[in-house]
C-alpha cells in the first residue's frame, strides 16, 4: 500500500476518533461545543510531554519533565488530562448558558488557551512546539517505512472506542443524555439531574477527544498551536452534520468525506495563478456550501440516529429466570393493569435483578419483605426515597409568588387529600399554573409552604421533587421526540443508579436483564392506552392524542405518589375524551392522588368529587361542582362584577 | 503616570475601531436577532476592497467608500440569499448561528482564493505622532478617533429622530408589534443588514490600517473581541455596545502597560467568559440568567 | 365639545367589519371554526366566553397576525382575508394586543409616532387630539414606555392604535392585570372611541362588565359560535351562566 494511501488512511481514523468524541457532545448531548479542538490539544500536549525524553538528549528536542513514558502511558495521561479540563470547563460553563453563549464561551475558552500555550514558551515551548515524540511502541516493533504498523494502532483504537461508545448509547445513561437533549424539562420532571448529564456528556466527550489527541501528536511526531484552530472544529461539525448527527457511523463516514474526501478532490482542482492556498480555499468554500445544502435539503445528515427496537425476548431463557429465581420474586404471573384492582397482585414483580452487583443493596433492600407477601405485592419500586407506593398528601400553605412586581400567586393555601381526585380550576390569569410550577419545582416559591407526604418540599429542585414521587404533566404533551415510545417509557422508570457511566460499561447484560421486567411492564401499560403497536416509533410522530396518551402511559410506569395534571384534555379530541378520563380514573384507584387543572368543566365535573377554585392568585372556595356553582363568588370569578370593588 | 496617559489615548484608538465594529453588530442583534458569526467577514471584505482602491489611488476616502460599500453588499446578500431564505422555516437559533459560521468559512476562503494568504498592506501616507495633551496619536489615530464619533453621532441621530430609527428600535422591542402597528419588520431588518454592513466594513478598514497587514483572518481574529464588547454592554443595545467598546479598550491596552502585550485579548475574553456567566445581559443590566435557547426570538 | 368630535362619522347600518365562517389556529388543530360576527361602526360588539374558547385567537386571526385556514374577513366591504397585519394597517384596521401592546424602550411620544407610521400628514394633530383623550399621557410624553403603570400602558396602547384613524378597533383585554377602580376609567375611553363612529370590537375577561357597555355581543365556546345578542338579554340568560361554569345546558 503506498505511503501516501497510508498516511490518509490514518488521518481519517484519527479523526474519526476525534469525531465521535464531538458526537458524544453534539450528537448525543445537545451541546455546540466550539472548543473540541482545544481538547485535541491537550491530549496531543499531555502525550508529548509525558512521552518525550529529558531536555539534555541530543535532538531531537526533548521536554523539561523527560518522562519518556511508553505510548500508552502517555495515551492514559492524555485522556485523563482532558477529562479534567473538561470537567473544569463544563462545570462553569454548562450552567444555563443558551446555545450561541454556550458555543461563544467555549470558543473563548479555547482561543485563551491557544493564546497562554503559544505567548508562554516555558509552558509547551509556545508556537515552536513540541516535536520528536517517539515512536509508538518503537521497542517493541519499529517502524517500518510504510507505516502501516501504526494505522493499525489507530484502527484498533478506533474500533475500542467506536464499541465502548456504542455500549454507552445504548445504556440508560445513553438514554438519559439523550432525552437531555430532546427536552431537558421532561428529563427533569422525571427525576434526572440534567446538569450532571450534561457534565457526564461533555467529559466523556473530551476525553476521546483527548484521545485522538494523543494519536495525532504520536503520529505527527510534532503538535504546536498553529495545528488547532476553531477551523478544525467546524470541519468535525462538517463532517457531523453531513455524516449524519448521532450516528456514530456517520460519523466516521462524515469524516473521511469532509477530511479525507473533499481533500483529495481539490487536490486536483489546479492552482490559480501564483495562489498557493488555492486549492485550501476552494476545499472550505465547498464545505461552507455542502454544510448549507445539507441544512437545508437534509439537516439530519446522511444516516439518520440508529433507532433502538425494543425486544424482550430473552437473550438467555434460563439466565432470566434464574435472577428472577434468586431475586425470591417468582410470584404466579398475573396481567398487570391500569384496570381498577387495587389489591390485586401485580404481573412481574419488579425483580431484584440478581446479578447482585447491578444495584447497590440499599436503595431496593427495603421492599423484600413486601414482596414476600404474594399476591398482596404492589407494583412499584420502593427506592430510598419512598416507602411503598402509597399516596400521599398535598398541603400547600401560604404560597407567595410575583413576576416582575405582579403576584401571580398571592397567599395561597390548599390541601389535597391522599387517594383523591381533586380539580383545580378558575378565570385566566388565576395562578393554576404558577400554582404547579411551584409545587412540582420548576418554580420557586418567594414565601410560603408546601409539604408533601410529610415532606416540605417549597423551593427544592424539579428533580428532587419528582423523585420523591410527586410527578406532573404540561399543558403540551412533552415527549422525548426522537426516543422511541419504548424509551420513553423506560426513561419514566425511577432512577436508581443504573444511568452510572461504569454501570453502563461493565453491567450491560446485567442492565439488559434488569430492564426486560421494565420493558415487560411497559409494553403492559402500552397496550392498556392503545400505543403497542408504535412502540418502537419515534414519539414526535405520534398524533397529538396518541403523546398524551403517551404521556399517561410514562406517568404510570414511574409509579408516582402524587400527579398533577395541567389540562390534560386540552387539545384532544372528544373520542378520546372518555378514555382519558377512564385513564385518569384508574390512575387514582390504583393509589395515586391526582390533582387536576382543567377549564374543561363538564370533564372535570365528571372525574372530581371535590374541586379547587382559585382566583386572582388566591384559593376562594373548594367543594363539589355543585356546591361551588352556587357559591356567589365563584359565579362573580367567572362572570366578573359589575360593581367596582375597592381592591 | 503619563505611561498610563499613553495606554488611555491607546485605548480610545482600540475603542474606536472596536466601538466602529461592535455597535452594527448589536444593532443588527436587536432588530434582527442573529448571532452572527460571520460579522468578522464584513469587516475583512471591507479591508480588502480598500486595499484594492489602495492599489490604483492613494485617497483615504475613496478607500473608506469602497470599505463601506463592500461591506454592505457583503452583509445585505448574505441576510437575503441565506439567512431570510431559512428563517421562513422557524429553525432552531442554533441552525441559524451554523448557517453563519458556514458564511464565515466561505467568505474568508472566497477573499484567500482572490487576494492569497499573502499579509497586504496599504500604502499609506507618513503619519507620524503629534503630542495631545497627555496622549501621543498619529494622524491616522485622530482619524480613526474622529470618524468614529462621527458615525457613533450618526447612528444616534438616526435611532433617536428618524422616522426609520424608530421603526428600528420598534422592531427590536417587538417584531410582531411592529407589524401590527403597520412596519413592514421585514424590510426594517434588510435595511439594517445593510447599514450594518456599511459600518462595519468601514471599521474592517481601519482595522486593517491599525494592525497594519492585512489577511483573510484578518477580521474573524477580532471577532471574539467585538463579541465581548457587545455583550459587555448588553446585547442588542447599541449604546451599550459603545460603553463596552469603550471598556473593553482601554482594559486591553491599560492592561498592556502591566503584563505582556501579546495576552491583550486573554483580558477582552476573561472579560466577556465572565460577562456571560455572571451578567449575561451585560454590565448594565440587572443579573438574571440567560435562559434557554431562543430566549430572544 | 372636545376636539374629536369633530371626526364623528354618521352612523350607518353597514357594518365595518364582516367575518365569516373564519376558520384557524397555530398550526394544529383548529382553535376556531366557523366563527363569523359583524361589528357596526360607532358601536361597541363584545366577544366573550369561558376559557379556551378562541377569543384571543379569533382577534388575532382577524388582525393578521395568524392566517386563516379557511373564511372571509371584510373590512368596508374590502376582503382583507390572508393579508399581513402590517398591510391590513393601511386599510383601516388597528389590533390592541394583550400583551406586549407597547414599544417599552420607546417614549410615549414616539410610540404614538409608530402608530401613525402609515400616516402620511396629519401626525402632529391626531397626537394633540390623543393627548385629548388621555390626559396623563401628555404628562408622560417624554417616559419610556416601560415606566408606566399597567393603566397607562393600556391607555397607550389604544392611543397608539387609534393614531391611524381606523375604522375598526381590536382590543384584546382592555382591563386585563388592573384592579377594578381602574377598569371604569378604561371604559370611560371605550365609550369615547365609539363615539367617534369607530367599530370597536373588544374580548374580555369580565363578562358581565363588558355587557353594561356592549352594544352587541358574541359568546364564544371552544371555539365556535354560540349565543349572540344584545347584552340585556344574555345578562339575564341562565344558558351564559352555564356555559362558564356548568350545570346546565
Amino acid at each position: 500500500m503506498s505511503q501516501y494511501l497510508i498516511g490518509l488512511a490514518t488521518t481519517g481514523v484519527v479523526m474519526s476518533i476525534v469525531a465521535l468524541g464531538l458526537n458524544v457532545r453534539w450528537g448525543w448531548a445537545g451541546e455546540f461545543d466550539i472548543a473540541l479542538f482545544a481538547f485535541v490539544a491537550i491530549g496531543a500536549y499531555i502525550y508529548s510531554v509525558f512521552t518525550l525524553p529529558p531536555n539534555t538528549l541530543p535532538p531531537p528536542s526533548g521536554y523539561i519533565l523527560g518522562l519518556r513514558a511508553p505510548f500508552l502511558v502517555g495515551v492514559v495521561a492524555a485522556v485523563a488530562a482532558a477529562g479534567l479540563v473538561s470537567a473544569a470547563l463544563g462545570a462553569v460553563a454548562l450552567r444555563k448558558l443558551r446555545d450561541d453563549y454556550f458555543g461563544i464561551t467555549t470558543l473563548a475558552f479555547a482561543l485563551i488557551l491557544a493564546l497562554v500555550i503559544g505567548q508562554y514558551t516555558p509552558l509547551f515551548d509556545g508556537y515552536e512546539g513540541l516535536f520528536g515524540m517517539p515512536q509508538p511502541f518503537e521497542f517493541v516493533q519499529p517502524f517500518g517505512p510504510d507505516g502501516g504498523f501504526y494505522l493499525g494502532i489507530c484502527i484498533i483504537a478506533l474500533a475500542v472506542t467506536y464499541l465502548i461508545l456504542q455500549r454507552l448509547y445504548k445504556s440508560p445513561f445513553g438514554r438519559a443524555v439523550r432525552s437531555v437533549r430532546e427536552d431537558d424539562t421532561a428529563s427533569a420532571a422525571f427525576g434526572r439531574n440534567v446538569y450532571l448529564l450534561k457534565l457526564k456528556a461533555y467529559i466523556l466527550g473530551g476525553c476521546v477527544a483527548g484521545l485522538g489527541g494523543a494519536l495525532l501528536a504520536a503520529y505527527i511526531t510534532a503538535f504546536n498551536p498553529y495545528g488547532w484552530t476553531p477551523q478544525e472544529t467546524f470541519l468535525i461539525y462538517a463532517a457531523l452534520f453531513i455524516g449524519g448527527t448521532g450516528n456514530a457511523v456517520g460519523a466516521v463516514i462524515g469524516t473521511f468525506f469532509v477530511e479525507v474526501g473533499v481533500q483529495e478532490v481539490t487536490r486536483y482542482v489546479p492552482q490559480i495563478g501564483n495562489n498557493a492556498s488555492s486549492s485550501d480555499a476552494i476545499r472550505l468554500v465547498l464545505i461552507g456550501l455542502l454544510i448549507t445544502a445539507v441544512l437545508w435539503w437534509r439537516p439530519q445528515g446522511i444516516l439518520p440516529e440508529p433507532r433502538a427496537r425494543d425486544r424482550t425476548v430473552p437473550f438467555d431463557r434460563a439466565r432470566r429466570f434464574a435472577a428472577l429465581a434468586s431475586a425470591g420474586r417468582l410470584a404466579p404471573r398475573q396481567p398487570a393493569s391500569l384496570a381498577p384492582e387495587p389489591q390485586q397482585a401485580r404481573a412481574v414483580p419488579q425483580a431484584q435483578p440478581a446479578p447482585g452487583p447491578v444495584r447497590d443493596p440499599a436503595p431496593r433492600s427495603a421492599p423484600a419483605p413486601a414482596a414476600e407477601s404474594g399476591p398482596r405485592a404492589r407494583l412499584g419500586v420502593p427506592t430510598p426515597e419512598r416507602a411503598a407506593p402509597q399516596p400521599a398528601a398535598l398541603a400547600v400553605t401560604g404560597l407567595t409568588k410575583a413576576f416582575g412586581g405582579v403576584k401571580a400567586v398571592s397567599n395561597a393555601s390548599l390541601s389535597v387529600q391522599a387517594g383523591s381526585l381533586t380539580g383545580l380550576i378558575g378565570p385566566n390569569g388565576a395562578g393554576k399554573s404558577t400554582m404547579i410550577n411551584l409545587i412540582s419545582g420548576f418554580e420557586a416559591p418567594d414565601s410560603g409552604a408546601i409539604v408533601f407526604a410529610g415532606q416540605s418540599i417549597a423551593g427544592e429542585s424539579a428533580h428532587a421533587i419528582s423523585r420523591l414521587g410527586l410527578m406532573r404533566s404540561f399543558q403540551t404533551p412533552r415527549e422525548w421526540p426522537d426516543l422511541t415510545v419504548m424509551e420513553n417509557m423506560l426513561m419514566a422508570t425511577p432512577v436508581d443508579g443504573r444511568e452510572a457511566i461504569w454501570r453502563g460499561l461493565f453491567k450491560a447484560r446485567a442492565l439488559r436483564t434488569a430492564e426486560l421486567t421494565d420493558r415487560v411492564r411497559a409494553r403492559e401499560l402500552l397496550d392498556e392506552v392503545g400505543l403497542l403497536h408504535l412502540k418502537d416509533e419515534p414519539a414526535g410522530h405520534l398524533s397529538g392524542g396518541q403523546k398524551r396518551l403517551l404521556e399517561f402511559a410514562r406517568l404510570a410506569a414511574a409509579s408516582p405518589r402524587l400527579v398533577l395534571l395541567d389540562e390534560p384534555q386540552a387539545g384532544v379530541n372528544p373520542v378520546l375524551r372518555e378514555r382519558l378520563a377512564e385513564l385518569i380514573r384508574n390512575m387514582v384507584s390504583r393509589g395515586v392522588t391526582v390533582l387536576m387543572v382543567e377549564h374543561n368543566l363538564p370533564f372535570l365535573e365528571s372525574l372530581c368529587d371535590h374541586v379547587i377554585v382559585m382566583a386572582l392568585g388566591s384559593c376562594i372556595a373548594t367543594g363539589s361542582m355543585s356546591e361551588l356553582r352556587a357559591n356567589k363568588d365563584v359565579v362573580d370569578a367567572y362572570l366578573g362584577q359589575v360593581d367596582v370593588a375597592d381592591v | 503616570m503619563s505611561n498610563f496617559m499613553l495606554g488611555v489615548g491607546f485605548g480610545l484608538v482600540t475603542a474606536a475601531i472596536l466601538a466602529l465594529a461592535t455597535v452594527p453588530l448589536s444593532l443588527q442583534m436587536s432588530v434582527a436577532r442573529i448571532p452572527n458569526f460571520a460579522h468578522g467577514e464584513i469587516l475583512t471584505a471591507g479591508a480588502y476592497a480598500a486595499y484594492v482602491v489602495n492599489e490604483h489611488v492613494e485617497n483615504i476616502y475613496l478607500e473608506a467608500l469602497a470599505a463601506a460599500l463592500a461591506g454592505g453588499v457583503v452583509a445585505f446578500l448574505m441576510n437575503v440569499l441565506l439567512l431570510q431564505p431559512f428563517a421562513r422555516r422557524k429553525p432552531k437559533l442554533l441552525i441559524l448561528f451554523v448557517l453563519t459560521i458556514a458564511a464565515s468559512l466561505m467568505i474568508q476562503n472566497i477573499i484567500l482564493l482572490f487576494f492569497t494568504g499573502n499579509s497586504l498592506a496599504y500604502r499609506l501616507p507618513a503619519s507620524p505622532p503629534h503630542k495631545i495633551g497627555p496622549f501621543l496619536l498619529t494622524g491616522l489615530n485622530l482619524f480613526t478617533i474622529a470618524a468614529a464619533v462621527v458615525i457613533m453621532l450618526a447612528v444616534h441621530v438616526l435611532l433617536k429622530y428618524t422616522k426609520f430609527g424608530k421603526a428600528q428600535r420598534a422592531v427590536a422591542d417587538s417584531r410582531e408589534l411592529a407589524r401590527v402597528t403597520g412596519i413592514n419588520s421585514e424590510r426594517v431588518i434588510r435595511v439594517t443588514w445593510l447599514l450594518d454592513g456599511l459600518i462595519a466594513g468601514f471599521a474592517g478598514f481601519l482595522l486593517g490600517i491599525s494592525s497594519g497587514t492585512l489577511t483573510p483572518t484578518l477580521g474573524q481574529g477580532y471577532l471574539l473581541v467585538i463579541f465581548a464588547a457587545a455583550i459587555l454592554g448588553g446585547i442588542g443595545k447599541p449604546y451599550g455596545a459603545m460603553a463596552g467598546a469603550l471598556i473593553i479598550g482601554l482594559a486591553m491596552e491599560i492592561s498592556a502597560l502591566y503584563i505582556p502585550a501579546s495576552y491583550k485579548e486573554v483580558v477582552a475574553f476573561a472579560l466577556l467568559i465572565f460577562t456571560l456567566l455572571l451578567r449575561p445581559n451585560g454590565v448594565f443590566a440587572s443579573p438574571r440568567a440567560a435562559g434557554a435557547a431562543g430566549a430572544t426570538a | 365639545m372636545p376636539i374629536w368630535v369633530r371626526w364623528m362619522w354618521p352612523m350607518s347600518d353597514e357594518p365595518y367589519l364582516v367575518v365569516n365562517d373564519l376558520t384557524g389556529g397555530y398550526g394544529g388543530p383548529p382553535v376556531i371554526e366557523g366563527v363569523s360576527l359583524q361589528a357596526r361602526p360607532g358601536a361597541i360588539t363584545a366577544i366573550v366566553g369561558p376559557n379556551g374558547a378562541g377569543k384571543s385567537t379569533l382577534m388575532k386571526a382577524i388582525a393578521g397576525v395568524i392566517r386563516p385556514s379557511a373564511g372571509e374577513i371584510k373590512v368596508c366591504e374590502q376582503v382583507t382575508t390572508g393579508l399581513t397585519a402590517d398591510k391590513l394597517v393601511r386599510k383601516g384596521m388597528a389590533y390592541i394586543p394583550q400583551v406586549a401592546n407597547v414599544f417599552p424602550s420607546l417614549t410615549v411620544l414616539e410610540n404614538l409616532e409608530m402608530g401613525a407610521y402609515t400616516r402620511k400628514s396629519g401626525v402632529r394633530a391626531r397626537i394633540d387630539e390623543m393627548y385629548e383623550l388621555f390626559p396623563d399621557l401628555r404628562v408622560a410624553s417624554r417616559r419610556a414606555a416601560k415606566t408606566l403603570s399597567g393603566g397607562q400602558r393600556n391607555m397607550l396602547a389604544m392611543a397608539r392604535g387609534l393614531m391611524s384613524e381606523p375604522k375598526v378597533l381590536l382590543i384584546d383585554e382592555p382591563t386585563a392585570g388592573m384592579a377594578p377602580k381602574f377598569e371604569s376609567a378604561v371604559w370611560e375611553h371605550i365609550v369615547k372611541i365609539r363615539q367617534t363612529g369607530v367599530a370597536v370590537v373588544v374580548v374580555e375577561q369580565n363578562t358581565r362588565r363588558t355587557l353594561t357597555y356592549a352594544d352587541w355581543a358574541y359568546v364564544l365556546v371552544l371555539g365556535k359560535n354560540r349565543l349572540s345578542g344584545s347584552p340585556a338579554q344574555l345578562l339575564d340568560d341562565e344558558e351564559v351562566v352555564a356555559l362558564y361554569i356548568g350545570g346546565g345546558a
